[in-house]
């Protein structure tokens, strides 16, 4: 692998000002073009009130603020939440291979999602937050049985049996929502939604929902970064160096479970983000997880909101599932990091 | 420092270990003994509350069970007989974790106190020049000491080796036992080792502990403990027939 290099503030204030143009793009490109100047204004002005926007259609303004930045923020919100996610699992599993989708986290939180929707589940009071609950309760309980099982099957929980296990998991676990959705509904568009991902269905109130969690669930994750640190030398050395291990090990589980739950309930199951994200910053900077969670948030919201993108326009007016975007560069950085992998262990 | 006093541990309706009692004084080099499957490794998990026991363990007058494992991280180290790193660091970092458990700061800021015992600790291993290196381009004989540091860094009162030198060869094997001796001489510090080499232990050991079967078959002082007799009991081999023989070899 090629040298890494020394990350400062510098380069974390500009890695932030590409996500920022990315954004300007992405809410400027689509079937009506806005030039950028007019993008920035008109977001400067309706956030924190700067200049004066009069000479801008109302139709245009309008686009921005209803469509595209909500799918923007909505794109960055799921971007970072699947990386930052994805990093805490490999982390706490020591397995560079681990992540929600690897993992079955993300499909079994699609069953979650489509049980709600396909059988009309809404709980008293949440009605908002069912989808969201039932995603992130069948997310955690995915994980849990993947860990379980492996735990039987291997004790040492080497990163080859996580991974079939996680990938076998997931197939059940898709098998299973295509089959709900099939039986309860009769719209394929939706199965191919809950398989692929859209960030279609963005909106406003969507991201108020999941903005909260979000910064919850990134404010604790956050401030475990020096437990991540000493898990990298296993478990048990992790304890014996004073870290509570199992509550550390279950909160984080739980939390990082929560964020692709509701990643999954707001755009179906985006694959291989969280999975390529934490592993390009890996291979960027050292295991210092001060570095690895906030570079793989900046890079993860820049990844989904670029591949969202190109989903859009490629083949426009149609768009593509954002998932085959990300799966396919997805697919081939696994190859890639699976190929290291062996190689430095020398199997 | 550590007392075990009537430890019996049963796994799956087998006896693991069976009343064992022993005491760890300061500037111990307090070393165990015995066959593959004589409950040795069973011995430090019972200690750092990793299997169910019978019995009573206390630290510094205090049952153990009772004291919390970010205290008794501060207290006693261990040294991990199996290093498997799946992402890449430098050796400083990796010898900064050793430190967690002091460090305040959220986002795992070092202070002055953590550096100093940080390097004094990679004085003490000669690893030093490694500081920038990654760990996945050391030898095994370097990781081994690296990961010596990061207990010496941690500063604990008794030191827990699970085989120590395992896969080293003779002369690192020697380097690491004369880096742990002079630890073990400073103040309030005490050793515990898992050893297979009979000849580092007469030649490092305070007191021993030869197990057999989850007994003890002697322990005490090593000169009274290790003897001809001991070690035929414990591993069914004459040690001086056998000794002479390979000194013979030598010739």
């Amino acid at each position: 692998m090629f040298k890494k290099i020394k990350l400062n503030n510098y380069m974390f204030f500009s890695s932030i000002a590409i996500y920022l143009i990315i954004c300007v793009i992405s809410i400027s490109v689509g079937s009506v073009k806005i030039p950028f100047s007019d993008t920035i204004r008109v977001i400067l002005n309706k956030l924190i009130s700067i200049g004066n926007i009069s000479d801008i259609s109302e139709t245009i303004v309008t686009i921005i603020m209803n469509i595209r930045l909500p799918r923007v923020i909505m794109a960055s919100i799921v971007g970072a939440s699947l990386s930052l996610a994805g990093a805490v699992m490999q982390g706490l599993l020591k397995n560079p291979l681990a992540d929600g989708s690897s993992l079955g986290v993300a499909s079994g939180a699609s069953i979650g999602a489509t049980i709600a929707i396909a059988l009309g589940i809404t709980l008293p009071i949440l009605n908002e937050f069912s989808i969201i609950i039932t995603s992130i309760i069948f997310a955690f309980l995915s994980l849990f049985i993947v860990l379980y099982v492996v735990k039987k099957i291997d004790p040492k929980m080497s990163t080859n049996t996580v991974i079939l296990a996680g990938i076998i998991f997931s197939m059940f676990a898709s098998s299973v929502s295509s089959l709900i959705l099939a039986i309860f509904s009769n719209d394929t568009k939706k199965i191919v939604f809950w398989t692929l991902g859209s960030l279609s269905s963005s909106n406003i109130s969507k991201v108020l929902i999941i903005l909260p969690i979000f910064l919850i669930c990134v404010t604790y994750i956050l401030s475990k970064i020096a437990e991540l640190n000493v898990f990298q030398i296993g478990e048990d050395g992790a304890k014996y160096l004073g870290v509570n291990t199992k509550s550390t090990k279950i909160m984080l589980f739980i939390f990082s479970s929560v964020l692709v739950g509701m990643s999954v309930a707001m755009t179906g199951n985006i694959g291989f983000v969280g999975l390529v994200i934490p592993s390009i910053v890996r291979m960027l900077v050292k295991t210092d997880y001060k570095l690895i969670l906030p570079f793989s948030m900046i890079l993860g919201a820049s990844f989904l909101c670029l591949t969202d993108l190109i989903s859009r326009t490629i083949i426009a007016p149609s768009e593509l599932p954002i998932g085959t975007v990300t799966s396919l560069f997805g697919a081939v950085i696994f190859v890639y990091i699976l190929y290291n992998f062996k190689k430095k262990k020398g199997v | 420092m550590l007392k075990v006093h009537s430890l019996s541990v049963k796994l799956n309706n087998k006896i693991i270990l069976n009343d064992i009692s022993f005491n760890v004084m300061s500037n111990d080099m307090f070393m165990i003994i015995g066959p593959n499957g004589s409950g040795k490794t069973t011995i430090v998990k019972a200690i750092m509350g990793d299997v169910k026991y019978i019995g009573n363990i206390e630290l510094n007058n205090k049952n153990i069970k009772k004291i919390s494992v970010s205290d008794i991280s501060k207290q006693i180290g261990v040294l991990m007989q199996n290093h498997n790193l799946e992402f890449d660091n430098t050796v400083y970092d990796i010898v900064s974790l050793g430190r967690y458990t002091y460090i305040k700061d959220m986002f795992g800021k070092l202070s002055h106190i953590d550096k100093i015992m940080i390097e004094e600790a990679m004085e003490l291993t000669d690893i030093k020049n490694l500081r920038n290196s990654s760990i996945n381009n050391i030898s095994g004989g370097e990781l081994q000491r690296v990961f010596l540091a990061v207990v010496l860094a941690q500063d604990p009162d008794i030191l827990i080796l699970d085989e120590p030198t395992n896969h080293l060869d003779l002369k690192h094997q020697i380097d690491i036992f004369d880096i742990l001796k002079k630890w073990s001489l400073k103040d309030n510090k005490a050793i515990i080792a898992i050893i297979h080499d009979l000849n580092l232990v007469y030649k490092y050991a305070t007191k021993s502990l030869l197990l057999k079967d989850g007994k003890i078959i002697s322990c005490g002082d090593v000169k009274d403990s290790l003897t001809r007799e001991t070690i035929k009991e414990t591993y069914d081999i004459d040690i001086f027939e056998w000794m002479k023989t390979l000194l013979g070899n030598w010739k």
